[in-house]
């Protein structure tokens, strides 16, 4: 069944179409990913199906009903930036969150724990760091113990250590099948976490799919030696070599679908040469994604 | 609705202004009966009367029974602008920081965070109505010289009045900050508006263009007028003494047409 299901949804601000017909459909247990360039809409979609955008025209359904804030009640969400109570501690602010949702605050201990803000759970909003500010944002959103995330840039603002924590803690989510809607226009971050992914332009759906992870009828390899150079000599006579370039102190070998990293490693140890680092590349988003903007100009 | 009332409540009784504007006007309403009593004692002490400007202060029953409702309940309403601006304060506030996008996101409908705010007006014009009828009680047992069941009940009418006063400012207080959305903006320009502009033009309506029904359904004046000014009474001109049906249906007219106004401007424009 799917758990939400966009139909013709349309928003226009004066001549400015912000999303133009939009019908998408999102599965239960998916990790769902919102591409698009800034300004390409993904915000006013997501405000939409939260209520707090009126669309044009169009409609949406959670669930198969037609969308309403009871089922808000059971959605996490974080809206392009974290909106709380400046003077209330984070602890207030997550019970104010809970009398709106109707859970309990027994919650309210675990999900600053799992957000890392524990220790200063007592501190006002205003005092917190951007990073702090998301992260409580991300704790709201958790509290519910939702069915559905939606995320609209989850990691902005966030240090290396926050990105990567945040990422896990998704990623973790979605293993215990919850539903995740994430927009973003860190490709990697899309690729990292979701199985589907979408890109708007201009308000336009121009490309929905699977995050794939091949390099359509290519295996990319990454290898390293101690000698860079006698490397790049053998690795021309490897059977299933097709063409390769240099990196900073890396070569990039694009093989053919069969290739293997065991089997260019077996290769090369046949020839003498012991590489330090050797790793099959995913295909990435980011060229898919330039390439159907592209195609889409 | 009780639960949209709690919801409000716990935004305000986490906030600095709201102890602050309701512990001033808690101080109003018990200073204000004390000092004049005090004032009308110390009148007599000192064998002062306004024998020339017609009015005798013995004349001038403040505390007296049938009175003592009206006098109490017009000067109260002086001070409804404090809690006018808790309003003001906790809907500009709500919409600069963003919050009540994050309530909608959270779970709350449009219309119900209207509500929340709503309720909250209803709760507090009832607790402060009903402070009002006790203390009036209180210090007309002290000081009336009639204590009369049916002297006390005669025009205990002016509670309830005060009741819809009260919540009828606030609404006007709450549609005011839902258009203007600033909280500064909002409290200066609703200053201006209630001690400048509408007295000003209301004057001129009524006295100088006669025009005395627009002077008065002006909507601070309206909201104003279903308590009518006591004091000319004691100075023996001619002097509304109850709640005027017509003032009445103007001011349910006004709390539904400001009700309607902001109820549209809140479902109806994006949150952004
Ligand atoms: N309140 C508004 N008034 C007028 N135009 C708006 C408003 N909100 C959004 N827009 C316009 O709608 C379009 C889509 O904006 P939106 O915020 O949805 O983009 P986005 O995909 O979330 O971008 P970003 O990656 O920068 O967050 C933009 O052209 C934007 O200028
Ligand atoms: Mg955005």
């Amino acid at each position: 069944m799917p758990i939400l299901n966009i139909q013709n949804l349309h928003k226009e601000y004066g001549r400015i179409t912000a999303v133009n017909q939009l019908n998408l459909t999102i599965e239960a247990g998916s990790v769902f990913g919102l591409l698009g360039p800034n300004g390409s809409g993904k915000t006013t979609t997501l405000g939409m199906i939260l209520g707090v955008t009126n669309p044009t025209s169009g409609a949406y359904s959670w669930f198969g009903e037609t969308g309403s804030h009871e089922h808000r009640k059971r959605i996490g969400s974080i809206l392009e930036k974290p909106n709380f109570y400046p003077t209330f501690s984070a602890y207030k602010n997550l019970q104010l969150a809970c009398l709106i949702k109707e859970v309990q605050e027994s919650r309210i201990d675990e999900v600053l724990e799992q957000v890392g803000l524990f220790e200063r759970r007592h501190d006002p909003f205003r005092t917190y760091s951007l990073g702090m500010k998301q992260r409580l944002a991300i704790g709201s959103a958790l509290l519910a113990n939702p069915d559905i995330l939606i995320l609209d840039e989850p990691t902005n603002g966030l240090d290396p250590k926050g990105i990567s924590e945040i990422r896990q803690l998704i990623i973790e989510i979605a293993q215990s099948g919850k539903t995740i809607i994430l927009a973003s226009h860190l490709l990697d971050e899309v690729q990292k976490v979701c199985s589907e992914f979408a890109i708007l332009n201009f308000g336009n759906l121009i490309h929905t799919g699977k995050v794939d992870d091949g390099f359509g009828d290519q295996v990319l390899i990454e290898v390293s030696a101690d000698d860079n150079l006698t490397l790049e000599a053998k690795i021309l006579g490897y059977p299933l070599y097709e063409k390769h370039r240099w990196l900073k102190d890396k070569i990039e070998i694009h093989c053919k679908s069969n290739a293997t990293a065991t089997d260019l490693n077996q290769y090369l140890v046949t020839n003498g040469i012991y590489v330090n680092h050797l790793t099959v590349i995913k295909k990435n988003l980011e060229q898919q994604f330039m390439e159907i903007l592209s195609q889409n100009a | 609705m009780l639960r949209l009332f709690k919801i409000e409540y716990f935004k305000l009784k986490n906030s600095k202004y709201f102890w602050i504007l309701l512990g001033l006007f808690g101080v109003f309403l018990l200073a204000v009966p004390i000092s004049i009593k005090f004032f009308l004692d110390y009148l007599t002490s000192i064998g002062e009367d306004f024998a020339d400007l017609g009015i005798s202060h013995s004349d001038m029953p403040f505390f007296d029974f049938v009175d003592l409702w009206q006098n109490l309940t017009w000067i109260y309403s002086l001070f409804s602008i404090l809690l006018g601006f808790i309003m003001v304060i906790s809907i500009s506030n709500e919409y600069s920081y963003g919050t009540v996008k994050q309530n909608v996101i959270d779970g709350l409908s449009r219309k119900q965070f209207l509500w929340t705010k709503i309720s909250f007006i209803i709760g507090l014009s009832a607790a402060v109505s009903l402070v009002a009828l006790v203390i009036g009680l209180l210090i007309g047992f002290a000081w009336s010289p009639t204590k009369d069941f049916i002297f006390i009940v005669k025009h205990i009418e002016f509670i309830p009045a005060y009741f819809l006063h009260l919540v009828a400012f606030q609404l006007f207080c709450l549609m005011a900050s839902i258009v203007i959305k600033r909280p500064g903006i909002t409290i200066a320009l609703l200053f201006f508006y209630i001690f400048m502009v509408e007295p000003i033009v209301s004057t001129l309506l009524i006295y100088k263009y006669k025009l005395v029904f627009l002077g008065n359904v002006l909507p601070i004046k309206a909201i104003g007028n279903i308590i009518p000014m006591p004091w000319t009474k004691y100075a023996l001109k001619e002097t509304q003494t109850s709640v005027g049906i017509d003032d009445l249906g103007i001011l349910i007219v006004y709390i539904i047409l400001i009700y309607f106004i902001s109820e549209w401007i809140a479902v109806k424009k994006d949150l952004r």
